[in-house]
């Protein structure tokens, strides 16, 4: 993933250095027709007005409600009118649930989509892998590695990268997707090392479900830059208890030709990456349940073109690739899933090779450079949830992971010499909380976790929280805690002409504060202020060498993050449902007295699902903007305000479902900052892509059928 | 802060929306009463909980909102059974058991186990949509899924208070708690 080539100063050096701000790409439309808008939203507000005013005259159908046999009302599709559980309230953090029924409504693609609805987070996509960030720190350089992405709870990040996989490369098909929970702030008195930002819960379909897929469901989708998608799922109980869940995708995105204006020039066929966006992906998902045993496997399998000349390699080279594997086990032993005292026992097995395929040029011949990743790990947990004790919740377990592998390796076609280093690594954890009600409205919840890796380094994280009910509907959280992450053998080892390895680098450290406020009103309206001050110590940050030209990483002086998240969230009878969101936040490398790059100061979103005319058609409308960011070359990408719309025919037929989304309704021209991987700073001149433009008004259609 | 305007212009726009399109379905509260109106139907109660072959069946409301009680007029004086349905709101402790229908709305735990135990053997079918209501010893659950309601049903309480359900009720439950035929359903 990463940085390689060799030569690569001379390769920077030949390419024009010149660097201004964005520019236009080729083909897209300058002009989103204000009319056509105006025009789309009277035919709305019409038709709305034309199904409220049916509903009014015909009052006969909703008063009715014995013309309904129970089967019918069964099937019917109701929107709970509030998932808010009491639960929530009582958490040490304030929670985000997007369940499948969202993921349907707002047409989401990837999980990258799904958590970038979320109040705070912000996403990055350099063309080849998408990033996410959180609170102002979405650092450049890093594969997510400080966001925890766990699968029904197990581990996804792998042993090299810490790579959380949230682009067309993760590992589950997100039409999989129950719902995914997030959990924002640091989270390694559970989990350990890379709960840092964050905690991103992906929890799966089961055939167990009654409302969920029994028997077979197929699906296929056609979209802009011919793009198609087939998926078949079967899921089916068993008369003796075994469920069975098995689900199949494969995914072809041909993509457009892209224009960059960095590289037009004649010898850079002027700027034009010509079939290089192409992404491809099958990926294999298989779930069995018997009792208290779960088996769970997955394999999934990307090649994506990298049209950005990232990584020092030529630009339009056709042989620019990287190819991202998965694969893990994992049977899990759950007992007493009601009771006082819960028991989860796991064992797991997982690899993620990565090749990556960087052509570069040396004296007028192209050279294919391979860069190699070989993560292998297996390890183990045991975690015990236990109410036996009046007033009090523990949880308690420990955890052991042994990364077998965390190779990496670089080698030119052409030779059989190159750079390879084999590491491995070990690591436990023990933790306990305890959340315990003090008194009808104080609950404190406190942990801490135990953390040995590499032999005799070791670390304690402590959490604790303050969580106090003013009455009924209404919470105070107070919450301080704290979270590591070590660096990655990526981060330790790797080099290449254009990249130094650090073993010298230390984990790094955070610090956050935050002050909550929840309040809900008549189970039908929600919200929630969250204030917090994060500060980090030895952040491991990717930083070019101004002598050498070389990509290293560093911990550097603390940076500090402060600001507030405000969310509000109704939901109506009929399924209609709102959720708005505005994050507020700065950050301050204390070193500089400036703000990090890639950092918006600035996050807001809205998402809206409304039935139309009745629940058989539904529209899902979200609107997101994200402030201007600096980039790594102190250039800016600006900010934006991006619209997507998603209708949607559940019950039109008994079996069919069908949607129709529009991304970027309103073809909004914009960029995100690049990351090391496709700019670069020789001697004090930035070349490469300072930002990367992003897709314009796109469509997708989709088809799902329940056999 | 251009940019700003018009994601404060859209999000606007959004709620807009959402009070122009926010009509024409039915709601969870309507969806809940249709599901009771059918176990009206579907649940045999012993002859002496009637004084009358004319006498109503009686449907009482305890511990819900002034909303969801409005809701339940909607099914006010239908016809099941060959009874007239009445609803009866509030009702006090001492007369629960003159009821032959009792909807809890806030089941919680303690105040229902408490209930339960007023009525005693009466043959009363509990309905409510309070998580775990069933396992305190309520009759009928209604829970709400994602994007569908269904019910689950302790026939073990049903055989307490004398009263029986049609096999095609209990075929639709999704749960069914019967401790004679063990390991049918769950």
């Amino acid at each position: 993933m990463r940085n390689a080539g060799k030569n690569l100063a001379t390769a920077w050096k030949s390419r024009r250095a010149a660097f201004s701000k964005p520019m236009e790409t080729a083909n897209s439309q300058r002009h989103p027709s204000l009319r056509r808008i105006f025009l789309f939203f009277c035919y709305i507000a019409a038709t709305g007005l034309v199904s409220s005013n049916t509903a009014k005259a015909a009052p006969a159908e909703d008063d009715d409600l014995t013309q309904f046999s129970l089967e019918q009302l069964i099937n019917l599709n109701v929107y709970s009118a509030s998932k808010f559980t009491q639960k929530a309230s009582d958490a040490p953090s304030a929670v985000t649930v997007i369940t499948a029924a969202d993921i349907k409504a707002y047409g989401y693609r990837k999980l990258v989509d799904i958590l970038k609805s979320i109040r705070g987070i912000y996403g990055r996509y350099d063309r080849n892998y998408d990033f996410i960030g959180l609170r102002g720190f979405g650092r450049p350089g890093d594969y997510n590695s400080r966001f925890l992405l766990l699968l029904d709870g197990y581990r996804l990040n792998d042993a090299v990268y810490d790579t959380a996989t949230v682009g067309t490369e993760f590992i589950l098909d997100v039409d999989l997707i129950d719902r995914v929970e997030f959990v924002p702030g640091p989270g390694s008195s559970i989990y350990g090392s890379n709960a840092f930002f964050g905690v991103v819960n992906v929890i799966t379909r089961t055939a167990k479900d009654v409302k969920d897929v029994k028997g077979l469901e197929a699906s296929l989708e056609t979209a802009s830059y011919n793009t198609n998608k087939a998926r078949l799922t079967y899921g089916k109980e068993l008369d003796n208890g075994l469920h069975v869940l098995l689900s199949n995708s494969f995914y072809y995105s041909k993509g457009r030709n892209l224009y960059f204006k960095e590289f037009d020039t004649a010898s850079t066929n002027n700027g034009i990456a010509q079939n290089l966006d192409y992404d491809r992906y099958g990926n294999f998902f298989t779930k069995l349940s018997y009792n208290a045993f779960t088996l769970m496997a997955a394999y999934s399998e990307r090649k994506k073109g990298v049209p950005t000349s990232a990584y020092g390699t030529p630009f339009n080279d056709p042989n620019t690739h990287t190819i991202d594997k998965q694969t893990f086990i994992d049977l899990q032993y759950n007992q007493g899933h009601d009771e006082k005292l819960n028991m989860m026992a796991r064992v797991f097995y997982g690899e993620f090779p990565y090749d990556g395929s960087l052509p570069y040029t040396d004296n007028n011949t192209v050279i294919i450079n391979h860069d190699l990743a070989r993560p292998q790990w297996w390890g183990g947990e045991l975690k015990f949830v236990n109410t036996q004790f009046n007033k009090h919740k523990l949880v308690y377990g420990a955890e052991y992971r042994d990364n077998i592998r965390q190779d990496l390796s670089n080698y030119d076609d052409d030779s059989t010499t190159g750079y390879s280093e084999s590491h491995s690594s070990r690591r436990y954890g023990i933790y306990i909380q305890d959340e315990y009600a003090l008194r009808e409205n104080w609950i404190i919840n406190a942990g801490m976790r135990y953390d040995s890796y590499g032999g005799a380094s070791n670390i304690i994280n402590p959490r604790l929280g303050l969580i106090y009910k003013l009455d009924t509907s209404s919470t105070v959280k107070l919450l301080y805690g704290t979270a590591f992450r070590t660096p990655n053998a990526y981060e330790l080892y790797y080099q290449t002409d254009l990249d130094k390895p650090n073993p010298t680098l230390k984990p790094e450290k955070i610090k956050t504060y935050d002050l909550i406020f929840e309040k809900y009103y008549d189970n039908r309206f929600r919200f929630v202020i969250d204030a917090f001050y994060y500060k980090t110590r030895d952040l491991i940050d990717q930083r070019n060498d101004p002598l050498d030209g070389k990509s290293t990483f560093l911990n550097i002086a603390p940076v500090e993050a402060r600001g507030a998240e405000f969310e509000a969230e109704r939901h109506w009878g009929n399924g209609a449902k709102i959720r708005a969101s505005l994050a507020l936040q700065k950050t301050r490398d204390s070193a500089t007295g400036a703000a990090l790059s890639n950092s918006p100061e600035l996050l807001v979103k809205f998402n809206g699902l409304t039935p139309l005319f009745s629940t058989k058609l539904q529209s899902g409308f979200e609107v997101q903007y994200t402030g201007r960011r600096d980039t790594t070359n102190a250039g800016t990408a600006g900010g934006y305000v991006i619209a997507n719309l998603t209708l949607l025919a559940g019950q039109w037929t008994k079996n069919l479902e069908m949607s129709m989304s529009v991304y970027n309704m309103f073809d909004k021209r914009y960029a995100d900052p690049g990351g090391d991987e496709v700019s670069n700073t020789i001697a004090g001149t930035p070349s490469g892509l300072d930002t990367i433009y992003q897709d314009g008004r796109n469509y997708r259609f989709k088809l799902t059928y329940h056999f | 802060m251009a940019a700003l305007k018009r994601a404060i212009f859209f999000l606007a726009l959004g709620f807009y929306a959402n009070f122009v399109f926010g009509a024409g379905a039915l709601s969870e509260a309507q969806v809940k009463v249709a599901f009771v109106y059918n176990f009206a139907k579907f649940t045999t109660w012993p002859s002496t909980a009637f004084s009358t072959p004319q006498s109503p069946l009686i449907l009482c409301l305890i511990r819900t909102n002034d909303n969801a009680a409005a809701v339940f007029s909607a099914i006010e004086g239908k016809q099941a059974q060959g009874r007239t349905l009445q609803i009866k709101r509030s009702v006090r402790s001492e007369d629960l058991k003159a009821c032959h229908i009792l909807y809890v709305g806030d089941a919680d735990e303690k105040s229902t186990i408490e209930t339960l135990r007023t009525l005693g053997e009466a043959p009363v079918l509990t309905i409510a949509d309070t998580e775990g209501f069933i396992h305190f010893g309520g009759i009928i659950e209604l829970v709400a899924a994602d994007s569908n309601i269904q019910f689950e049903v302790n026939l073990d309480a049903a055989r307490h208070a004398n009263i029986s359900f049609s096999a095609q009720l209990l075929k639709l439950s999704k749960v069914v708690l019967d401790s004679q035929a063990k390991g049918r359903h769950q």
